[in-house]
Order: C-alpha cells, then sequence, then structure tokens
C-alpha cells in the first residue's frame, strides 16, 4: 500500500520523490525541523510570554501589585520587539543567537530569534487574556486574605485558563508562520522546502505539498486547542 | 468598643484631566457587635467605596479606621502590614453583588479556596467544608460549577466561603440586588439567621429599603459621599428627619407628602399628631381608649404598620379636638401607652 503510493508520487510527482524522505533534503526531516523549530519556542516563548503577560497585568494601574517603573518597562520592552519585523530581528540578533546556543546558523540557531520573535506576541495575547477576568474575582480573593502568590496562580491564571489556551493556540499558529521564514539563517523545515527545492527550483508541486502539510499542522494545533480550551471551559452552563 | 470604628474616613479618586471625586467626604460610623447595620443610598453615593475601606479594599485618604480593635489606618495612613492585613482580612467575610465565584473550581474547591492557608488536614479541610455547605444548606452541589447554579444559590456558596474563616464581620455590598423577590428573602433570613445564631456583625449595602427593614436594626443614609442621617432602624424609619431618607423610606411612610395631599386645616381648638407604636406593646384601638380614657374625640386621617425587623410598628396620624388641658392629657395618655407622639401642623412640619 505505501510502496503503491511512493511508486505512484515517483512516476507523477518526480519532484517531491527526489526530496526523498530521510536525507538532508527528505520530506521526513523537514517535518522534523518544523516541528522541532515549533516546539522549543512554544515552551521558552510560552514562559517568557506568560511571565511578561503576568507582570504587565499585576503592575499595570490598579493590579493588585500596580508598579508604575516596572509596567512602563515591560510595556515598552514587549512593544518594541513587537515592531521589530521577523525577518529583521532574526539577521538582527545573530551575536546574541552565537552566545546563547553557540552557532549563528541551522535549526537550534533559529529557536533563538523565533522564541523573541512570537514571546513580545503572546505576552500580550496573555495580558488580553488575564485582562478579561472580572476584577470583581480578584477583590473577592483578595477579602478573603489571599496571598497574591494564590491569587495569580488559582484565580488569574486558573480562571482565564480557556482564553489563555486560545491565545496560545493563535500564537503556535503564528509561531508556525515564523518558522517558514527561518531558511533565512540556514534552517530547514517546510517553509524552507517550499521555498529552497519548490519556489526556486520551479518544482510547483514541492511548494504546494509542503504548503499542504503546514496548513494540516496548523489546523492540527488548532483542533486541539479549540479542544482543549472548550473542555476547560466551566465559564457557561 | 465597636468592632468597626470609621472616624472622619476620607476617600479622594484622583483622576487625569477632569476634577477629583470625594467619593467619601468625612464619614464618621461606629457599628457594634451583633449589629445588623444597613447602608442605603442612591447610586453613587459612596456605599461600596465606605464599606471597602472597612477591609481596606479601598484605601482611605484621611481619617481613622479600627476594625475588631485593630489599628487599620490612622490619619489616611495604612499601619497595618501586608501580612497582618491578609490575616486580618479572614476575619471580616465579604460578599458582592455578582456573587464572584471562582468558575472554574467547583463548590466545595470555592470553599476550600478560602482556606488555602489554614493548616488543617485534608479530612478536617473537607468536613470544615461541608459543614460550611450544611450551614447554606448546599450539601448536594458539592461538586458542582457555579455556573451550573442559580444565582441564590452561587451567592449561598459565595456566603459559605466567606464564612469559611469563622470572620466576626460580613460585609454584604448588594448581595441580594441580582436575585429575584423570593431568593432575597431566603439569602435575608440566612444573614439573619447568621447573625443570631454566630453572633455575626453584618453591613448591608443595599437600595432596596425593603431588605433594611426585614433584618436591619441600625441604617445610615448616605448622599454625596456622607452619611445624612444614622441611628437605630425604628427611629430612622419613623421619624426621617434628612430630606433624603423622607425620600428613601417614601411609600407608606411618607407622612409629609400624604397631609400634603389631604389638605386640611385646623380648627382653633385642634392638633395634628403622628403616632408611633409597636403593635407588640399597645395591643388597644388607641381612638376608642382616647375617647373613653381622656374624654376627646380623635379622628382619623391616615394608618399604616410597617413591620421592621419582624416588629409590627404602627403609623396613625390623628387630629384631636379639644382645649389646652385636654389636649395636654391626650399627650400624657398616649406616652404611658408607650406610643411616641410628635405634634406636626397642617404641612407635616414638626411642631
Ligand atoms: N476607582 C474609582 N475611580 C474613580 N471614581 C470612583 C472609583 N470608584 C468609585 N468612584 C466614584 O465614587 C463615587 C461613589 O461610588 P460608589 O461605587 O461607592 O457608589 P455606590 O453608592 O456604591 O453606588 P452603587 O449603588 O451604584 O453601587 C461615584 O461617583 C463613583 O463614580
Ligand atoms: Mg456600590
Amino acid at each position: 500500500m505505501i510502496n503503491g503510493l511512493v511508486h505512484w508520487i515517483a512516476q507523477n510527482f518526480p519532484n517531491i520523490y527526489n526530496l526523498g524522505w530521510s536525507g538532508d533534503t527528505g520530506w521526513g526531516t523537514s517535518i522534523l525541523q518544523i516541528i522541532y523549530m515549533t516546539f522549543w519556542p512554544s515552551i521558552f516563548g510560552g514562559v517568557l510570554g506568560l511571565f511578561f503577560g503576568v507582570i504587565l497585568v499585576l503592575t499595570e494601574p490598579g493590579g493588585i501589585l500596580e508598579n508604575k517603573f516596572w509596567f512602563n518597562f515591560c510595556d515598552k520592552l514587549i512593544s518594541i520587539l513587537r515592531a521589530i519585523p521577523f525577518i529583521i530581528l532574526l539577521a538582527c540578533i545573530s551575536p546574541l543567537t552565537r552566545l546563547i546556543v553557540g552557532t549563528e546558523i541551522g535549526d537550534t540557531a533559529a529557536l533563538v530569534p523565533l522564541t523573541l520573535g512570537i514571546f513580545p506576541f503572546y505576552a500580550r495575547q496573555v495580558q488580553v487574556a488575564l485582562e478579561s477576568l472580572d476584577p470583581g474575582k480578584v477583590e473577592a480573593a483578595q477579602s478573603l486574605g489571599t496571598s497574591n502568590w494564590d491569587i495569580i496562580f488559582d484565580v488569574y491564571l486558573k480562571e482565564t485558563r480557556s482564553e489563555i489556551i486560545r491565545v496560545s493556540t493563535v500564537s503556535i499558529i503564528s509561531l508556525i508562520g515564523l518558522t517558514a521564514m527561518a531558511g533565512a539563517v540556514g534552517a530547514g523545515g517546510l517553509g524552507t522546502t517550499a521555498i529552497q527545492y519548490g519556489y526556486r527550483d520551479f518544482a510547483n508541486d514541492v511548494t504546494f505539498l509542503a504548503t499542504v502539510l503546514v496548513v494540516i499542522m496548523i489546523f492540527i494545533v488548532q483542533v486541539v486547542g479549540d479542544f482543549l480550551a472548550k473542555k476547560l471551559n466551566h465559564q457557561h452552563r | 468598643m465597636s468592632i468597626i470604628q470609621l472616624d472622619h474616613v476620607s476617600v479622594t479618586f484622583k483622576r487625569k484631566k477632569a476634577a477629583d471625586v470625594q467619593a467619601v467626604q468625612d464619614v464618621t460610623l461606629h457599628i457594634e457587635k451583633g449589629d445588623i447595620y444597613g447602608i442605603v443610598g442612591f447610586s453613587g453615593a459612596g456605599k461600596s467605596t465606605l464599606v471597602r475601606t472597612i477591609n481596606l479594599l479601598q484605601k482611605p485618604t484621611a481619617g481613622n479606621v479600627v476594625v475588631g480593635g485593630v489599628d487599620f489606618v490612622e490619619d489616611g495612613k495604612q499601619v497595618i502590614s501586608g501580612k497582618d492585613l491578609q490575616a486580618r482580612r479572614r476575619k471580616i467575610g465579604m460578599i458582592f453583588q455578582q456573587f464572584n465565584l471562582l468558575n472554574e473550581t467547583t463548590v466545595i474547591e470555592n470553599i476550600a479556596f478560602a482556606l488555602k492557608h489554614s493548616d488543617l488536614s485534608d479530612d478536617e479541610l473537607e468536613e470544615k467544608c461541608h459543614e460550611l455547605l450544611k450551614l447554606v444548606d448546599l450539601e448536594d452541589k458539592a461538586n458542582a460549577y457555579p455556573a451550573q447554579l442559580s444565582g441564590g444559590q452561587q451567592q449561598r456558596v459565595a456566603i459559605a466561603r466567606a464564612l469559611a474563616n469563622d470572620p466576626e464581620i460580613l460585609l454584604s455590598d448588594e448581595a441580594t440586588s441580582a436575585l429575584d423577590p423570593q431568593t432575597t428573602i431566603q439569602i435575608l433570613d440566612l444573614l439573619k439567621k447568621l447573625n443570631r445564631e454566630l453572633g455575626l456583625t453584618i453591613v448591608l449595602i443595599t437600595h432596596e429599603m425593603d431588605a433594611v427593614k426585614k433584618i436591619a436594626n441600625k441604617v445610615a443614609v448616605m448622599e454625596n459621599g456622607r452619611v445624612v442621617e444614622n441611628g437605630n432602624l425604628r427611629d430612622v424609619f419613623l421619624q426621617p428627619k434628612a430630606e433624603l431618607t423622607q425620600k428613601f423610606v417614601g411609600g407608606s411612610l411618607a407622612v409629609v407628602d400624604t397631609l400634603k395631599s389631604l389638605n386640611i386645616s385646623l380648627a382653633e381648638n385642634e392638633a395634628l399628631y403622628q403616632l408611633v407604636y409597636s403593635l407588640n406593646n399597645v395591643a388597644k384601638s388607641i381612638i376608642i381608649e382616647l375617647y373613653r380614657e381622656v374624654g376627646v374625640e380623635a379622628s382619623m386621617l391616615y394608618g399604616n404598620v410597617e413591620v421592621l425587623a419582624d416588629e409590627p410598628v404602627g403609623t396613625l396620624l390623628i387630629t384631636v379636638k379639644g382645649d389646652a388641658n385636654k389636649q395636654k392629657a391626650t399627650l400624657k395618655f398616649l406616652n404611658d401607652e408607650g406610643v411616641t407622639v410628635t405634634e406636626l401642623d397642617e404641612r407635616g412640619n414638626r411642631l
């Protein structure tokens, strides 16, 4: 069955077939690369984004740890980072990348700009998600003598978890979009396949398949995200 | 010493590009242990802001706040540390119009949340939570999520949560305003029960006079950030002094309005009296007794009965014909019977 499919592809779409499965240019390699470049920045960017999102909400005017200095600092930092186009960020931060991962080229090198590119976006989304919480709930918790720590975890994060999952989904999908540009620093992935081996080599079938695979990946993230968001939501009957 | 002492408390909100808002202005209010203290006033009067200074959800900009003998605020400066305040807040429960339950946790977890700091064992914690659920009559809903409950049930969970740390004080900010009349009565009855059985001091903000009439023993009326009148429920209700209070008390007790519409004129030897008395103490028909005992003819212009904190209280407007001696005897007789008498002119002003 698989053999039949491979044979059929070899016959009808030689460009796709010629890239192979497991070699440097292989489809399997690209798929693993894009997963690798999505997974780690999701984790690192997720932690950073959550951290800054929470700090923004706690320190904002009227927040439980209202602090003009830290609010302005984080707010400006996030705004500036968000304003830099990703493709420029990729190139500009190579010294920092070398410092952190020891190389400026390849999939691992791409993790640094991808993380830096996605976390400000995510932080803003987390901020909006947390701000959607009814301030009355925070006040009720305060009136019970709850510690700030518990308010952050049990009230802010737990109450808005389904909203946070929703914005995480959006952010991961954006991140997948960013990985397509990572080819600029010599990283692989389906984006590189589509552009290097498809578009530049006039192999439209390769571009098409790579695109379809990216779309499927996004679709899976969306479905899983929606499922979790719904499952963890008890806000309504 | 009063359990809640607010002295010359003011709260001013500073705003950018607009005049400051003086939400609370120089309010002095002492609330005794065991009181159910109603605070009424129209929207924006500053009721919520005032009550939130009691647990420092709102920091006053001036004045002193002492709760349970502990200094919270002195001369507008917070004098209690953050940690101590947290501990004290556990002894001051608060319930809200919108319930403010945590929707992603079950009913029992909502209550356990209030006990998170405590060193109870898991078993003790569970027992305590079930006790509280029993108190508010919701044992069968322990594992439901708040969104699955009716408003009244959610408010009862909120009450159980507010009582988790055995507070001495319960602040209630419009706790029944989102509920239907039937449910409102249930919640008020529950509050009354807690007051009676646990000695809980309750501060009850509301714009529904009926709620105050039903359970409060004292009441303060607020307008523009000030307390314009306060005192015992009966006094404030039956003999409101401030114009706003009269408006609020309104309805059946609007003696002045009644007189205006009656447009009466008193004869030379005729006097108009407002009588206020408890139906528990004065069972006889006052008009008949006046005729029989004093020999004066009284005619009734207006009569009404209000139930104030479970006590039926009657209000009568009567005119009495007779010379000065007869009038004197009338007053003496009424006073002896335990009736509070106020002489009014034709327009309803006190004489
Ligand atoms: N955080 C705030 N910032 C600025 N102004 C405020 C703030 N909170 C309250 N106010 C203002 O203070 C005044 C009193 O508000 P408050 O909420 O105490 O009134 P209230 O008597 O509780 O009214 P309601 O019956 O509508 O709840 C209002 O004019 C309100 O707009
Ligand atoms: Mg209010």
